[in-house]
């Protein structure tokens, strides 16, 4: 089933958590909404469940508007970020709640039920922890038990609320790749909303970068973060160096460096931001062109070499990653002056 | 000009503080031996004095002449009314305030709304106010000469000097023990449990009967038995509402009143040594309860 906003405004208490937010996900796709906590992502992912009412706009599930459908009628798989399983009920009374509270025409009999039950906990690899309860069960367990109950009522869209965030880092890892290859399994359209910019590119087809209640770029985890609309996403898709800079007939200056402004092919003197990602700064020995900088740190471990450099004319913070081979040829020692070029910058005006 | 660099925090680092290092025992601050017995010994003295004591003089007193006489004291006609008369009561008043404190704890907990402070206050009246003038405002409020008495009594209802009088001032005495044990339990479970009932599709009843009240089940039960326990020990708001009619409005309480004050003493301390039963049965069931409830607790956290 495909899932529609259509510009969704929504007000808390005079704060405009969503401001007319439009936004179209495809039959069977896995898309994520990113943004820093206050884009408003999970206000968009409740109100798609039903579990806010927007203040105005439309959610259509497949071209119907269910705007006026109420929430347990939706038929929608949510998976709340703190699992919110029943406390009180074991795996498979959580599992089985769904099926076991619907209409006694639809309800299925008890040994339908259980067998359904096995089939999700066998599909979640929980299969031997039926009767445990949710205490009793590793983070990363129940936030699979939280996903087989909202499965259970084959739901037509799988809604889920930072997914990973509660987890420690290793288990959110393989919980991720474990999600994608159900997700591809099970050809269901899914919305995930999440903080983590590595998750959105790991995870999704197509991510939606929020900010402050609109949506800055929806794309392809690609798109995203090599062609970034906005300075927001250019910054929130990864570590970034930002120069102040003046843009003219198409160029930015930073400095002595003259960098690419395609974008703005008539500006005259126009204050602009270049931004540049870490790994697209290279060191040259002082006396090639660029901008002349001073080595502060330089930071060894990983899989990477990160270097910590100050620029001679504004004293400012640059941070630059080189690969452990491109190191090898430069003498990299704190105090050691060097020339900075670009390999890649963006340059948006500035303000 | 202006250069900045954001770097994410590596999530799994722990901060140094963290881990646990053994606490080295600070001689410093630790109290000397002779003070902690003297608190302890102080604590015990004083329990033993205000508390234990007259537990057990109650029921020495009552069994001053022997068992028979402690039997028929609490088996005559008079003192089995006033023990049916009590469990009337608090068999209307507790069930009553156990659906008022759930509703009240529910829309406290589960919903934001105006006026929501003054109706946590308005909870804990009851608490704050003399039983004695609980009682009176009901007079006040149905007496003969009250704003509805007269009305009421024209219509032939009669609330004042009638178990309803009693069951009222009850009521109003023991409000708060099940909303205020809910109040705090319901707002820590928040509302994620209910919603993802609704989005598995059960509807109101599901919800509530499935969800809601097994979560909050040891703390009702809790409630209920503190709610109880008060019911049929209360006395000032009560004996205002009462008259004292002997066999017919006189509950356990006022009923060792009225012996004690007619020298009875072997029949008032009888009668007193059921309701300490009472106490000694609802702390009890208070402490398997709060077992309980911790046991959920930390298998929950």
């Amino acid at each position: 089933m495909s899932l529609e906003a259509r510009n969704i405004t929504k007000t808390f208490n005079g704060f405009q958590a969503l401001k007319g937010v439009s936004l179209t996900v495809e039959r069977g796709e896995f898309m994520a909404l990113l943004g820093p906590s206050g884009s408003g992502k999970t206000t968009l992912l409740r109100i798609m469940a039903g579990l806010d009412t927007q203040d105005g706009g439309e959610i259509r599930f497949d071209e119907a508007d269910v705007s006026g459908i109420a929430l347990r009628e939706r038929k929608v798989g949510f998976v709340f970020q703190h699992y919110a399983l029943f406390r009180h009920m074991t795996v498979s009374e959580n599992v089985a709640f769904g099926l076991k509270v619907r209409p006694a025409q639809s309800r299925p009999n008890a040994t339908e039920i259980k067998r359904r039950v096995d089939e999700l906990l066998h599909l979640v690899q929980l299969e031997h922890m039926g009767q445990r309860f949710p205490s009793q069960l590793s983070g990363g367990q129940r936030q699979r038990v939280a996903l087989a109950r909202a499965l259970a009522i084959e739901p037509s869209v799988l809604l889920l609320d930072e997914p990973f965030g509660a987890l420690d880092a290793k288990v959110r890892k393989e919980l991720r790749r474990w999600l994608r290859r159900l997700h591809d399994e099970m050809h269901l359209t899914s919305v995930f909303v999440t903080h983590d910019q590595e998750e959105a590119l790991e995870l999704a087809d197509r991510v939606a970068v929020m900010s402050e209640g609109k949506i800055e770029q929806v794309g392809t985890p690609d798109d995203v973060y090599h062609r970034p609309e906005t300075a927001f996403v250019y910054e929130f898709m990864g570590n970034v160096n930002r120069f102040d800079c003046r843009i003219q007939d198409g160029q930015a200056r930073v400095g002595p460096l003259v960098v690419a402004a395609p974008e703005f092919p008539s500006a005259r003197d126009l204050p602009g931001l270049a931004y540049v990602r870490p790994h697209d700064i290279t060191l040259r020995a002082p006396d090639e062109p660029g901008l002349p900088a001073i080595i502060r740190h330089v930071f060894t471990a990983g899989p990477g070499i990160r270097v910590e450099l100050q620029r001679r004319d504004t004293k400012t913070q640059i941070e630059a990653d080189l690969t452990h081979d491109a190191s090898r040829q430069l003498l990299l020692t704190p105090g050691t002056e060097v020339s900075l070029t670009f390999s890649g910058a963006r340059v948006f005006a500035a303000g | 000009m202006n250069a900045e660099t954001s770097f994410a925090m590596p999530t799994d680092i722990q901060p140094e503080s963290k881990v646990a290092a053994p606490r080295p025992v600070n001689t410093g601050t630790a109290d000397p031996a002779w003070a902690k017995l003297l608190l302890i010994g102080a604590a015990l003295a004083f329990m033993a004095l205000m508390l234990v004591l007259p537990l057990v003089a109650v029921f020495v007193e009552a069994l001053r002449d022997g068992i028979g006489k402690y039997l028929s004291a609490v088996s005559n006609r008079e003192a089995w009314s006033a023990i049916r008369l009590t469990l009337i009561v608090a068999g209307i008043a507790v069930p009553l305030n156990l659906v008022f404190g759930l509703c009240a704890a529910w829309s406290i907990a589960k919903f934001e709304f105006r006026g929501k402070s003054l109706l946590i206050t308005f909870i804990d009246l009851p608490f704050s106010v003399s039983p004695v003038i609980s009682g009176l405002i009901y007079v006040l409020l149905y007496g003969a000469h009250g704003w509805f008495g007269p009305t009421l009594a024209a219509m032939g209802i009669k609330v004042i000097f009638t178990v309803a009088g009693l069951v009222l001032a009850t009521i109003f005495v023991t409000f708060p023990f099940v909303a205020r044990e809910l109040i705090p339990l319901m707002q820590e479970q928040g509302t994620e449990e209910e919603e993802a009932a609704v989005s598995l599709g059960a509807n109101g009843f599901q919800t509530f009967f499935r969800v809601t009240l097994p979560n909050v089940a040891w703390g009702l039960l809790y409630g209920v038995l503190l709610c109880n326990a008060r019911a049929m020990g209360e006395f000032g708001a009560v004996s205002v509402v009462s008259g004292h009619i002997r066999g017919q409005t006189n509950t356990m309480p006022l009923h060792v009143e009225i012996l004690y004050n007619e020298y009875d003493f072997v029949g008032a301390f009888a009668v007193a040594s059921l309701l300490a039963l009472l106490a000694l049965v609802t702390l009890v069931g208070k402490s398997i309860l709060e077992w309980r409830m911790g046991q959920r607790l930390s298998r929950g956290h």
